[in-house]
């Protein structure tokens, strides 16, 4: 599994963070807590959760704070989204 | 599976959403002022002016200006797909309001020439509001059960336009078409079933399991009920294009509403028990009063097809009346005024708040609105629906003139339940 989304990321597995899931969360909740810990983020630093739907809203605000994401539609819907400083 | 990169900025300005969400309780105000003036006039027959005055400040002034507001709001979100020329949306909003305020006076009385007016206002709003949203959908790059379900209801409300236009002409001055009760019955069922059905359905396989923590309702089960939508809008005009139909109790328009079982069966039975067993199990059961509406509206829904059973067989037109008003102002617009309480607070919190997050406290989204604002319009609300099912039985103008009056509250008090959280910026 963790292979498995290494490759889907391009991360090696030493680097992959445990995934936080943010499904059982109402909105606006989800986006808090991704802005909260995208607040935190060093250089070297990947936050990866899990999400019920790609959430298109939280994209402009993660360019505005100099964040990039890649999202990973899974079969049921849900979706992982990982953030990262931008280089 | 796949993976996706995006980079867009979806959301529309604050003022687009904000401006028709502002003017549904003026659709309100105007729905109880009606009543106030004529009394009982409007709740006697569905086919008198006054009804059909009081029906459209309903459905263009309460309902449309709500989900095109909405639609302009969510097509971004939720489909990821940026609506373009969203500055027309402003004069979309000033054509709706000037023609429901032309088509009123008229149906009260006024000039045929503000007839022609209304006429020429929806005549160029909704195709400037149609083409751009519609757009939006086509391109857009998730293509899931809500964003065909709003498909769905954009085609219906377009064909509903035009026909609605034609019966519109009827009362500028131009003669009613001998198959009037063919196109009002076309017309109906596009625009409740279609339009208000589709886009309430569409919406509620997002925000239910986005806001409430409900399970979502499963794929296989959205497309079935998406399949039985479309079957109940074709088929009421293949019996009308070949006018299949007898005297008396199966005359066409009678069997063009009972060719819309299939889609009547998925607004009114099949989608409000899905959702209503959804929202018992959802995860984490916190009390809210958006979800009250939600359960109303959706209780009231499942009254709709006795009531339209009722309407259609019993000779007393007072059936028919009771079976728009339930669904209405009893169905969709308890759903949307729900909606109203729980969409609104997160734009604000949106657009005014999420940019903070992390770097400066901020408030919560139910800090924007307290419960006990929401409760108070949930209550009026639903006070005005049982208390115009009253004045629709006994028909007494007193009762009339007082369901006027809790409508006029109600509206009152949802215009301040919004402007309060639209001020949250000063006192956040």
């Amino acid at each position: 599994m963790k292979q498995a989304l290494a490759d889907i990321f391009s991360l090696t597995g030493d680097n992959m963070p445990e995934i936080m899931d943010l499904c059982h969360l109402e909105a606006p909740e989800p986006m808090e807590r991704i802005l909260s810990a995208g607040a935190q983020l060093g250089p070297r630093d990947i936050y990866l959760a899990r999400l019920p739907h790609v959430p298109y809203p939280l994209f402009p605000l993660l360019e505005k704070r100099k964040l990039s994401w890649r999202i990973h539609e899974e079969e049921d819907g849900r979706v992982l989204i990982l953030i990262r400083k931008q280089l | 599976m796949k993976t996706v990169g995006l980079s867009l900025d979806q959301a529309p300005q604050l003022s687009i959403p904000a401006s028709f969400f502002l003017s549904v309780p003026i659709g309100v105000l105007l729905a109880a002022l009606i009543l106030l003036k004529t009394g009982m006039a409007p709740l006697l027959s569905p086919l008198m002016p006054h009804a059909v005055a009081l029906t459209h400040a309903g459905t263009v002034g309460v309902l449309a200006m709500g989900m095109v507001g909405a639609l302009y709001q969510m097509i971004p979100v939720v489909a990821g797909s940026p609506v373009p020329f969203t500055r027309l949306a402003h004069i979309v909003h000033v054509l709706l309001l000037a023609g429901l305020l032309g088509f009123t006076w008229r149906l009260l009385g006024g000039p045929l020439q503000s007839m022609s007016v209304a006429i020429l206002c929806f005549g160029i709003a909704f195709p400037i509001f149609l083409l751009p949203v519609g757009w939006a959908l086509l391109r857009a790059p998730t293509k899931d059960q809500t964003v065909q379900g709003m498909r769905v209801a954009l085609v219906s409300l377009f064909v509903a336009l035009l026909m609605g236009l034609v019966l519109a002409s009827g009362f500028a001055g131009g003669v009613f078409s001998d198959d009037r009760m063919l196109w009002m019955q076309a017309h109906l069922t596009l625009a409740l079933l279609g339009w208000v059905g589709g886009l309430i359905i569409a919406v509620s396989w997002q925000v239910i399991p986005m806001f409430y923590l409900a399970p979502t309702v499963n794929k296989a089960t959205k497309k079935w009920l998406l399949v039985l939508l479309i079957t109940g809008l074709v088929l009421p005009f293949i019996v009308a294009f070949t006018g299949f139909g007898f005297d008396g109790l199966l005359s066409t328009p009678r069997l063009m509403a009972v060719a819309a079982l299939p889609a009547a069966l998925v607004a009114w039975f099949l989608h409000p028990v899905l959702i209503l067993r959804g929202l018992m199990n959802r995860k984490r059961k916190r009390s809210d009063a958006s979800l009250l509406f939600w359960q109303a509206g959706l209780g009231i829904g499942l009254l709709l097809i006795p009531a339209g059973a009722l309407a259609m067989l019993h000779p007393d037109p007072r059936w028919q009346v009771l079976f728009g008003w339930l669904a209405i102002w009893g169905w969709a617009a308890t759903i949307m005024h729900g909606m109203l309480s729980r969409i609104v607070p997160f734009l604000i919190w949106f657009h005014r708040y999420s940019a903070k997050v992390g770097l400066e406290p901020v408030p919560s989204m139910r800090s924007l609105l307290p419960q006990n604002r929401i409760k108070t319009s949930l209550y009026l609300h639903l006070a005005s629906v049982l208390l115009g099912v009253l004045a629709i039985f006994i028909q007494t103008n007193w009762l009339a003139y007082m369901t006027g009056a809790l409508l006029m509250t109600t509206a009152l008090s949802m215009a301040s339940m919004l402007i309060h959280v639209l001020r949250s910026r000063e006192t956040a």
